[in-house]
């Protein structure tokens, strides 16, 4: 195993991690704005519990 | 219930998780990035789709790839281990269409008791944040640590 890697336990499983230096934000990505303005708008409607307790209820 | 997951890379800020699709159809490269949303303190975005050859993300593809649960188990994957890194995060998710978020939720149910342990998850249903449940098709989703 490389030094930069790591094995995470998820719900789901074990997941092989790697820590990648070279990767890309693709913060930027049109693709992504446009989710992340959707999702703004979509959240704007319907408003997320402020709490877990709040969302629990 | 264990299901196959991909190798994942992540980028030094814990925001971007790339990992390759490899199936019939060839090798596809996948990016998963997280990003906060404006006027949603703490919530962030899972944006989730192929990169192309342009170098930008296309989220509308579908590769027929022969691997769509391993592929939508590991985007949830990196659900866990972002919230793992930002336990006082919340990550908000809806499929880009009906059915990628119906098998979002498939997946959720399947596994819905070892994810119980350490994250809550609530489903907008009705225009109303709830816990989630069995037999609900939900039309969004947030998860948070415990």
């Amino acid at each position: 195993m490389k030094s930069k890697q790591k094995i995470v336990k998820t719900p789901l499983g074990e997941v092989v991690v790697t820590v990648n230096e070279k990767m890309v934000s693709h913060q930027n990505d049109p693709a992504i704005q446009r989710k992340v303005a959707e999702a703004a708008q979509f959240l704007k409607k319907y408003p997320v519990p402020s709490t877990v307790e709040e969302g629990l209820d | 219930m264990t299901q196959p997951i991909y190798p994942v890379d992540i980028s030094v800020d814990n925001l971007s998780f790339e990992f390759d699709s490899i199936g019939p159809a060839g090798i596809f490269r996948k990016i998963v990035v997280y990003s906060p949303i404006p006027g949603a303190s703490g919530v962030y975005n899972v944006g989730f789709g192929d990169l192309n050859d342009e170098g930008f993300i296309d989220d509308t593809v579908v590769t027929n790839n022969g691997d769509r649960n391993t592929v939508l188990a590991t985007v949830i994957s990196t659900v866990f281990i972002f919230l793992d890194t930002f336990p006082d995060r919340r990550v908000y998710f809806k499929g880009s269409t009906a059915i990628r978020t119906q098998l979002y939720q498939r997946i959720i149910r399947a596994n819905q008791a070892t994810i119980g342990g350490s994250f809550v998850i609530l489903g907008l249903i009705e225009e109303h944040w709830g816990p989630f449940q069995n037999g609900v098709e939900y039309d969004a989703f947030l998860i948070q640590k415990t």
